[in-house]
């Protein structure tokens, strides 16, 4: 069964009895509930204007307000104002890290904070991913194809052999890693490790656990390249400064 | 003239969202307009005006840079035969882009600063990026895509793009052959397989069981070219972009590796994305377009006799036509329509026919996300979507628009178009009906009930449904309080064109049905009488669900009910139900039921039975589907 509703206990019979989810609740009858009391007291419907009271009340009803077609076709209005936005509370917004992978070693090269929530994907669907991870928490995870890959458009002008995509594989190339802002902090830099993995297809369209991936999926994923912790005083002196104003 | 930033598309925070990017190169100050034009037929008309990206827009922000270069069009390279550099002609662009016009060269190819500089735009203009698209004036012939970006120049349309967009959204392969023997072995995309047993088959769940596998076998000595269904005889029902089968030929090779289909998106650009392809773009989009089906309307948009529906999730809403017995995407926007309204997370939809051309209109309020209550009527554009055509801000004559303002949709004076009732029970020392008669083209107060109604003392907790139960061809009105008072009341109040008279008022039950507090009412002709019934469904006041049915006798109404389920649906707290005919069949009333992550088509005539179901989305797979 599929919808959310949690499977009936036990078969439906065609003429049998209803079935009796939570026997402490009365079955429905043909005669009416007897009155329930509101504030002690019971309180039948009575017709008749109750008196019109306090001062928050409507402005009269004039007495022409009859609708008028505009003239000269469709109108137009402006813009709706919309009310002003809640600033977002300490710890929001999450850390945008530019990382480049280079013959296997990866390196933050830029860093900049962003605003608003960030979603975080619950399963894999590409056959590349990789994983932040503090201490033993994973704190993100994205996947995504190939990021070493490029295409060159087919040559439309059927020249034999350049009639697909020429694909080349890049030494280096870049990943953006997105970490959730709460999740880390100036001092937890040097624990975070940052995984690039080749996802096999078998790992791929599965509900992700709380287990880091190459434990979970064990020879599913293959390991790339690892950053076994960020030494921000090892970064290029830009990064550093918003990699700190990121995290404050 | 300096550099600037738009955003074309705003769904949500960027966070939550792909953000695409477009930059242009090579692009003078002069050159703008027709960058802008560019991007507007290349990308919004283009890419997003088509099947999956169309629907899915919800999942985007699209921004626009504009870049202003020095010199107008690109630094030029040429290659020779031997990938020796023959000359190189440098100009001062923004970004520095070089176009070789070289195949086994990409086309085109960095410059020197051309990375510092792209990132630099990038950190300047937007807060986040998931894809660039970087589009070169230069007029020759190419592309090339990789690591999320795809830089293209203006001779390309958008239905390169889209394949391109396979690749670097979805992970897709390439469905089409240019090679001889597949070298490897299984490969890990969703759309190429070399396993040719039907039982393990990756995509197997979307094959009918009467199509053979494999379904095209490549003769010997293919190289060059894609196997077709060559299995038996191709039924004349099939659909070479939607049927799926097990084909020779794919990911650019013609023997040994399998595609789903024989003409996929992936093979030659223009067709939709098969079913397998669609599937995982869709799964990949799915966390950011984050659709759901808790606001769904039913409403007989194009004049069909069949009822559409619209759903709106946060500040988007998609039509979806009804052509009897499923529903396709016709419409899609986010953020605004033109005229303007500005769709926002609580804005609330009401549906009718308000011009009398027989096709539904859409009253929309938001008293929530903006300074001031908005109503706006929304109109059929003659496109299959919809335009604001009147809009009231803060109030209209006669009404003052309030925080908990509900609107009911009722012809209440029979003049063949829909009028609009208000009631405000809450936000004013004492409770407000108004009757809100329509010319068309906006509406005008024509009765304002203070504190009562006749027969009926109104409460906070008046719940209304509008319905012509006498069968006069002007709406009534359905008035229930289980909360308020010590027992529960459902009255029926007649209209006179004007006004508004008790016929019948029940205390604490409906001949065949004991009312309780949360009991929820839905208006249907159910026999098909001509006067308005009523489904009533409980699922939290008794032992079990209960989905009962109130006949209307005119002025008076008989109950029955059934409990549990209806075919695969089990009934259950989280659904919602909305009166419909999308079988357009006089008489033969249906529902639509749906929660979070599931909607449902209800037949709901003489007996109650389940016609369709979707998961996460609405898309009618051939064969299979995607839970």
């Amino acid at each position: 069964m599929a919808n959310e509703t949690p499977p009936n206990k036990g078969e439906q019979v065609k003429g049998g009895p209803p079935i009796v989810e939570n026997a402490q609740l009365p079955r429905m009858g043909t005669q009416a509930m007897p009155p329930k009391l509101i504030n002690g007291a019971v309180r039948h419907m009575t017709v008749g204007a109750q008196p019109v009271q306090g001062s928050n009340l409507m402005a009269p009803v004039p007495k022409d307000q009859t609708q008028q077609q505009g003239a000269g076709g469709k109108p137009t209005y402006p813009a709706q104002e919309r009310k002003t936005m809640e600033q977002p509370a300490p710890g929001q917004g999450y850390i945008r890290l530019h990382v480049r992978v280079t013959n296997g070693q990866l390196s933050v090269i830029g860093a900049q904070a962003v605003a608003g929530p960030l979603v975080q994907n619950q399963s894999l669907h590409h056959d590349y991913a990789y994983e932040v991870t503090v201490g033993a928490n994973r704190v993100a995870v994205e996947s995504f194809p190939n990021p070493a890959e490029w295409r060159s458009y087919p040559n439309p002008h059927g020249v034999q052999g350049q009639e697909g995509h020429h694909i080349t594989h890049a030494a280096s190339y870049d990943l953006t890693v997105r970490i959730p802002r709460q999740a880390l902090s100036l001092a937890q830099l040097p624990q975070m490790q940052i995984a690039l993995y080749q996802v096999s297809e078998n790992a791929q369209h599965k509900p992700l656990g709380t287990q880091v991936l190459n434990t979970q999926f064990s020879q599913q994923v293959k390991e790339v390249a690892r950053l076994n912790g960020l030494r921000i005083e090892q970064l290029a002196a830009p990064v550093q400064e918003s990699l700190r104003k990121a995290l404050q | 003239m300096p550099d600037s930033m738009t955003q074309l598309v705003s769904a949500g925070p960027p966070g939550t969202k792909r953000n695409l990017v477009v930059l242009g190169d090579g692009f003078a100050a002069g050159n703008q307009d027709a960058y802008n034009q560019k991007v507007q037929d290349l990308v919004i008309n283009g890419l997003f005006h088509q099947d999956l990206f169309y629907e899915d827009q919800q999942a985007f922000n699209i921004y626009r840079v504009n870049l202003i270069s020095t010199d107008s069009g690109m630094s030029q390279r040429v290659y020779d035969s031997n990938d020796n550099i023959v000359s190189t002609t440098l100009k001062n662009t923004a970004l520095g882009y070089m176009y070789n016009g070289s195949w086994s060269h990409c086309w085109l190819e960095d410059g020197t600063n051309t990375e510092s500089l792209l990132q630099n735009a990038l950190n300047t203009w937007v807060p986040d990026y998931t894809f660039v698209l970087v589009l070169l004036n230069e007029t020759g012939w190419g592309g090339c895509g990789g690591g999320g970006r795809l830089v293209v120049t203006l001779a390309g349309d958008w239905s390169v793009i889209a394949h391109e967009s396979g690749h670097g959204m979805g992970g897709l392969a390439d469905e089409y052959c240019v090679q001889g023997a597949w070298p490897g072995g299984e490969p890990g995309q969703v759309d190429a397989t070399t396993n040719s047993d039907r039982n393990t088959l990756k995509w197997g769940n979307f094959i009918n069981p009467s199509t053979p596998v494999p379904t095209g076998v490549a003769p010997a000595g293919t190289s060059g070219s894609c196997t077709g269904y060559n299995q038996g005889t191709k039924p004349s029902w099939w659909d070479d972009n939607q049927d799926v089968g097990l084909f020779e030929g794919g990911s650019t090779y013609s023997t040994g590796v399998y595609r789903p289909l024989i003409n996929c998106r992936m093979n030659s650009n223009r067709p939709p994305y098969c079913p397998v392809c669609y599937t995982q773009m869709r799964r990949v989009l799915d966390p950011y377009t984050d659709h759901t089906f808790l606001n769904c309307y039913a409403g007989d948009f194009n004049g069909d006799g069949k009822s559409d529906l619209l759903i709106h999730n946060d500040n988007s809403i998609l039509l979806y036509r009804s052509n009897g017995s499923q529903l396709d995407t016709v419409f899609s926007a986010v953020a605004i329509v033109p005229g303007s309204w500005q769709f926002s997370t609580h804005d609330q939809f009401y549906i009718g026919d308000f011009n009398g051309d027989g096709k539904d209109e859409v009253v929309v309020y938001n008293s929530v996300d903006w300074v001031i209550p908005y109503l706006g009527l929304l109109a059929d554009d003659g496109n299959n979507g919809l335009d604001l055509i009147a809009r009231y801000d803060g109030s209209m004559p006669g009404w003052q628009f309030n925080k908990t303002d509900q609107f009911y949709v009722a012809d209440f004076n029979g003049d063949g178009k829909q009028d609009l009732f208000v009631f405000n029970g809450s936000d004013w020392s004492i409770p407000y009906l108004g009757l809100l008669a329509s010319s068309g083209w906006g509406f005008s107060l024509v009765q304002r009930y203070d504190s009562t109604l006749p027969g009926w003392q109104m409460t906070p907790g008046d719940q209304h449904f509008i319905g012509d139960f006498n069968g006069d061809g002007k709406a009534d009105l359905y008035l229930f309080n289980g909360s308020n008072w010590s027992i529960a009341y459902l009255g029926l109040l007649q209209s006179n064109g004007s006004g508004l008279s008790m016929a019948t008022r029940y205390d604490g039950a409906v001949p065949g049905w004991q009312m309780r507090t949360n009991d929820a009412h839905y208006v249907a002709d159910i026999n098909g009488d001509g006067k308005a019934d009523l489904f009533v469904y409980n699922y939290q006041d008794w032992s079990t669900q209960y989905l009962g049915r109130m006949i209307s006798e005119g002025t008076a109404l008989a109950a029955d009910w059934a409990a549990s389920w209806v075919g695969e649906w089990h009934l259950g707290a989280v659904d919602q139900f909305a009166p419909c005919d999308y079988e357009g069949v006089s008489g033969k009333p249906d529902l639509f039921v749906h929660n979070h992550d599931w909607f449902g088509m209800i037949s709901a005539g003489s007996s109650i039975g389940l016609q369709k179901i979707y998961y996460r989305w609405i898309h009618n797979y051939r064969y299979g589907r995607n839970w």
